[in-house]
Order: structure tokens, then sequence, then C-alpha cells
């Protein structure tokens, strides 16, 4: 029997109000002891300024996700988040994120193990919900999925024993599926495995934090895949405001298969600088860039592909807790000798109910 | 291939452990100071007074910063890391920006609870403490007190106290040291908050206006009232609505003056002395280094009765 997806809409808002009216109880219930939970919710709205643009055409609960986090004992602490999406009019209901983690069994060093965001370039690191612009750059969505890499596995964060900061991630995961993907996935020859280093300084006020990243995994199929990437955040921040934020991230993706003397290479990058005014409002400037470094036609001659994209992005913060924004998409597609432009406008609102656990860099 | 790139991969897992482990064996003995860490530079001063010579102390604010808004800066992580004793304020003050400096050092002997870590706010006298939980349609409250008592002379004695009892604990050998200092503190606090309550009531000012709850501890202690704030709820910036309501409190007051924190705007001002031309307002620091030459509590307490008589004789030129 074929269900319609007017029925799994239904599901769908059913569930989130199912998620908020017990989330409500949850907290008040909750919160007050070691147990913090919270609830965010991220509603998108993607809309075509011109007829060949992809976008959505529609408005969607893009995320809710419910966060539950506390010590479990003297040695560890849990986290658990659970999200809601909305994925081609579709509701999906999954485990984000599930982990211990362990802060005392190393010095300077925290050890997780279990299902969580991979700590590689910046954005990876960050739920959606606390980025500073609505949709992901070309090169995060097309290399780590829309909104980044999920797996289970154990992941070691050193702080080194330095003068200045310099912290050091390690991380091995199954590397069944890459990105954020629901099917069993099959196993690789090579699992997952990275390392992130970051460093912080400062220029008068401007605090600046450089990353360095390195991925690898070789799929089950033999098909080896690397990325190197490189990841910038820079702030200047007054009282509540940031003054100034620039974020980017460069990123190198190489594919080769064993047996076959050829491999693909991909650069991608976004720059995102960003300025505040007028004490609640930010404006930034997106700009992505994704090509393909080696493509070859039928006739083996060289073959270009790539995707450039502007995204000015106006947010309204009114506290800490939420936030609205719209942005306008100019994409600028080109492969071989064919080029279009598409147009498009995004609007966003976001809220974060309960506890919300205090803010990195 | 694959053997040998797992034997590096796992090697570089264990790189930084490494280092630290090699680095804590070049680090004994236990350096003769304390290594002390503080939210804000009021608490630094008061660890420099009580500890002088034992004690190295770094403030994670300089004085003009508001610290319920800091960016949690990795450096202050490494700072964490190789730190002796942490000073905080508490109350929620630094609930923004603290928890993830203290996650990210992963130092587990100055976490909440430990011996280095150390929040004076229950050691003192609150005002503001709620008997229920508030909901954040009512701004940035902190139910468990209002955070800011260290601009009351006699609960930063009480600030000093836990201090001296947690560096005595860190350091017992020179107890007597930090017992002496906290007497001479305590003895010449007490006496100048006498002098100063004395300067404030010939100033005839019995009501001020603020932009935060800040001078709440301040005012307390020195018989001045609190009219009003200019924002509308704490932590929310002043709305015109607000101001237009500001403006008919002040043109009641006897003496319309108002006393704004100095990290905040003096646009809102501003705009009600367009209305209101007698209406006087002073920008000023409410933490130690919150402006030159203000080094220590008893400079930063000075100052602010500085203002008061000066705001005074402002008020009674107009009258005349």
């Amino acid at each position: 029997m074929k269900v319609s997806k007017f029925f799994w809409q239904r599901i769908f808002f059913a569930t989130n109000v199912f998620i908020f009216v017990y989330s409500h109880f949850v907290i008040a219930n909750l919160s007050e002891g070691a147990l913090k939970a919270s609830v965010a919710l991220d509603l998108t709205g993607d809309y075509k300024l011109s007829k060949n643009s992809d976008s959505e055409d529609r408005f969607s609960v893009r995320g809710a996700e419910m966060s539950f986090y506390a010590p479990i004992d003297h040695h560890s602490q849990g986290v658990l988040s659970l999200a809601a999406h909305e994925e081609s009019g579709n509701a999906r209901f999954e485990v984000h994120e599930a982990f211990f983690q362990f802060d005392s069994l190393l010095p300077r060093s925290s050890l997780t193990v279990g299902q969580f965001f991979l700590d590689i370039g910046r954005l990876n690191n960050w739920h959606q919900h606390d980025w500073p612009f609505i949709t992901p750059p070309e090169v995060h969505k097309t290399f780590f999925a829309q909104e980044g890499v999920l797996d289970k596995g154990v992941q070691l964060s050193s702080l080194l024993p330095t003068p200045f900061y310099l912290n050091l991630t390690t991380g091995l995961t199954s590397g069944f599926n890459f990105g954020h993907s629901h099917g069993p996935g099959e196993k690789p020859k090579v699992p997952t495995h990275y390392l992130h280093l970051t460093s912080f300084f400062s220029l008068g006020s401007l605090d600046v934090q450089p990353g360095l990243t390195y991925l690898s995994r070789t799929d089950s199929q033999d098909e080896k895949t690397y990325f190197l990437g490189t990841d910038w955040t820079a702030k200047i921040k007054k009282g509540r405001q940031t003054d100034f934020l620039f974020q980017s991230e460069l990123w190198y993706k190489n594919t080769s298969q064993k047996g076959v003397d050829k491999e693909q290479q991909k650069l991608g990058l976004y720059l995102y600088p960003q300025i505040g005014f007028a004490s609640n409002f930010e404006l930034g400037l997106r700009y992505d860039y994704l090509a393909d470094l080696n493509l070859k036609d039928a006739n083996e001659n060289d073959y270009t592909r790539s995707h450039q994209a502007l995204v000015p992005t106006l947010s309204y913060k009114p506290s800490e807790f939420s936030t609205f924004r719209i942005a306008y998409t100019a994409e600028f597609k080109s492969e071989g000798d064919d080029s279009t432009v598409e147009h498009s406008i995004q609007f966003q609102g976001i809220y974060i109910l309960g506890s919300h656990p205090s803010h990195s860099f | 291939m694959i053997r040998f790139k797992f034997t590096i991969f796992t090697l570089l897992m264990l790189f930084s452990n490494f280092l630290h482990a090699s680095a804590s064996k070049g680090s004994l003995p236990t350096p003769a100071k304390i290594k002390v860490l503080t939210t804000t530079s009021d608490l630094q001063s008061l660890v420099v007074e009580l500890g002088a010579d034992r004690v190295e102390v770094k403030s994670f604010t300089d004085g003009r910063q508001d610290p319920h808004y800091i960016e949690a800066r990795p450096i202050f992580m490494t700072q964490v890391a190789s730190s002796d004793l942490i000073v905080a304020i508490g109350l929620e003050l630094e609930a923004g920006w603290l928890p993830s400096v203290l996650k990210g050092a992963r130092n587990s002997k100055l976490m909440p609870g430990s011996k280095g870590y150390l929040e004076v706010g229950p050691h003192v006298d609150k005002l503001g403490v709620l008997n229920y939980e508030p909901g954040r349609d009512q701004g940035d409250v902190h139910p468990d007190g209002n955070p800011h008592f260290l601009l009351d002379p006699l609960q930063a004695i009480k600030a000093a106290k836990a201090i001296k009892d947690r560096l005595c604990l860190h350091d017992s050998g020179y107890a007597k040291y930090y017992e002496d200092r906290f007497s001479s503190l305590k003895e010449r606090l007490e006496k100048k908050t006498l002098l100063w309550a004395e300067r404030i009531k010939k100033t005839n000012i019995k009501e001020i206006i603020t932009y935060h709850e800040t001078l709440t501890y301040f005012c307390e202690r020195f018989g001045l009232k609190i009219r009003a704030e200019f924002e509308p709820k704490p932590g929310v910036p002043p709305t015109s609505k607000h101001i237009i309501s500001l403006i008919d409190e002040v043109k009641k007051m006897q003496a319309p003056l108002a006393l704004i924190e100095n990290f905040y705007s003096d646009i809102p001002a501003k705009r009600i002395k367009e209305s209101v031309p007698a209406f006087q307002y002073e920008l000023i620091p409410v933490y130690v280094r919150g402006e030159k030459n203000l080094n220590t509590l008893d400079d930063l307490y000075e100052h602010l009765v500085q203002v008061l008589e000066r705001l005074s004789l402002k008020v009674l030129q107009n009258k005349s």
C-alpha cells in the first residue's frame, strides 16, 4: 500500500507537537537537577526567484532537536540528542548524537565514545541551528552532506602542553557510511580516521582560530577518499554583540580506485565575512566555490565544472535564544561550455528552549 | 601498508599524551607561587592584595568588559590547564562562557566542586534572590541573587574571606601570612566605608537611575534608591517605549541623576537629556581597571563617591 506524502507530513507535524509538549514537561522537571535538557527548532523557507533554481520552494521544519546532557558519574558525561528532520517532504526521527565523554581519564584530554559529529573543520563541529548562515556552503554539502559527517567511533581531543593554545583531535570511526546517511552501509576496507589541529592567536582585539584537518577512508569497493582542509575563524566581540566575524574553510578532496589509474580531485571553499550593527543585527556575505580539478571528456580533453555562489545574509537576534534570518542566493554553475545563473531566497527562524550549553569560540 | 598506516595513526593518537607526560615530568618540582585565575579584575585585585608575592594572578576580563558576555577564548583554556586555582563570582554571572573554558581546559583540578575552583557568590549576603524559577520572558535574571556584590565594600570583605580561606588551603604553610593580610584589608575597608557613607549622605542624593542592576549593592550599602533602570528587563536593551516612560520618571525626580556603566551606550541618556535638560548622567567604571588608575577596589569605591559628589554639585548649579 502506498502511503501519501500528505500522510507523512501530518505524522511529522504530530511528532513535532509531541516533542515540544513533552520537552516542556522534561525541561520543567529535569533541568533543575544535574540533567540539562534543551530543544532547538530550525524553521526554514527556500523559494525560487528564477525558474531554473533547485530550491525546494517551500517552508519546512528543517530540524527539531532535543538534547540531554549530564554527568553520568565521576568519570564521564553523557550526551544524547534526538532530531526530527523533514527530508524531501518525509518525516525522519533519529538519534543524532549519543556518546560518553571521559574528561578525566587522560590528562588534558577528553575521550568521546559513541555516535557524534566528527571534529573536522569548523561547521562540522556545530549544530546547524548554531551556524551563522542558513544554507550549507556548496563545498560542505558536497563533501560532507547537508548537516555534516556523523559516525560511530572514538575520538580523542587533547590540549597540548604548549604556552599557546594548540589542540589536537584524532578520531577513528566505523566508516560504514560517510556523511549523513540512514542506510546500514558496508564494512569499509579502511575505516574513517582523521586529525584536526587547531590553534589560537590575537591581533589586537581580533581573535583568530586557525585549524588543519586530514581525513581518510577506503570503502568496501576499495575506493579511497582523503580530504585535506584548513579552517579559519576570526572574531571581534564587544559585549553581547559580535562586531566582526570571518569564517572560512578550504577543502581538497581526492578519490582514487585501487587498480584504476585515475583519480578525482575536487577543491572547494567558502569565505564568510560578517559585521554586527544596530545592537541586534548582523550582515554577512558568503562566497562559495567548488570545482573539479582534473575532469576529462570522452576524448580525454580537459573539461571544467565549477559552482560558485554569493549569499548575502541578514540576521536579527533578539536574544541568544532566537534568530531570524533572510538570505538571497545567486548560484553560478558552469560545466564545459554551458553556464547558468540561479536565484533563490531563504528565510529562517530558530529558537532554543531550556538549558543551552555555554558557547565555544 | 594498511597495518603500517594504522600504526602511524595510533602513534599520533598517543602523541599528545606523551607530550603532556614529558612536560609534567619537566615541570617538577611544583612552583612556589600559587597560579590563580580570576574571572573579573575586581577578584584579581582581591587575590593580589591577599596573596601579594605568594600568588601569580591573571584575570579573564579587563574591567571595561561586561563579564556576562565574554568570548570563551581558547587561550583561556591553556591558562586554566596550567593553573592551581580559579576564582569566579558565581550566581550565573559567568554561565555563558566559563563552563566552555573549563570544559576545553580539561583540568579536573579546576572543575566546580574541586579544591581549585572557588565561587565567592555563595559566601556573601545576596540581594535579589528569587524563590521561584524565572522564565526567559523576565530577561537575564539571576535567580540565586544579583552577582554585582563586590560594589558593596562590606560584601567584598566577605568575598575576600572566602578567597583567603582557599589560599590557606592551597598554601597552608603561609596561613598566617594570608590571615594578616585579610585582617588589614577588612579593617581598612570597614573604616573607609563609614567615611564614604558620610560623604554620600552630604551629597543629598537620595535616588538614581542606572542602566543595569549593577549598582544594587552599592546603593543598598550607602542608602540610595534605584528609581529605575534603562533596561526594561535585565539584559534587554532599552526600547523607545521604555525611554518615554523613563522621561516621565526623570521629571518626577528632585535630583534627576543617572549612573551608566561604561560598557553600555549613553545614547538613551542623551535622548532623555534632550527632553529634560536638568537631567545629569555620567558613564562610570564598575570594575577595577574600568578606568585608568583604578587599580584596587578602594580606588573604585572612591571614584564612585567622587562621581556622586560631582553630580550633586551640577544639580545644585542647575537649580541656582
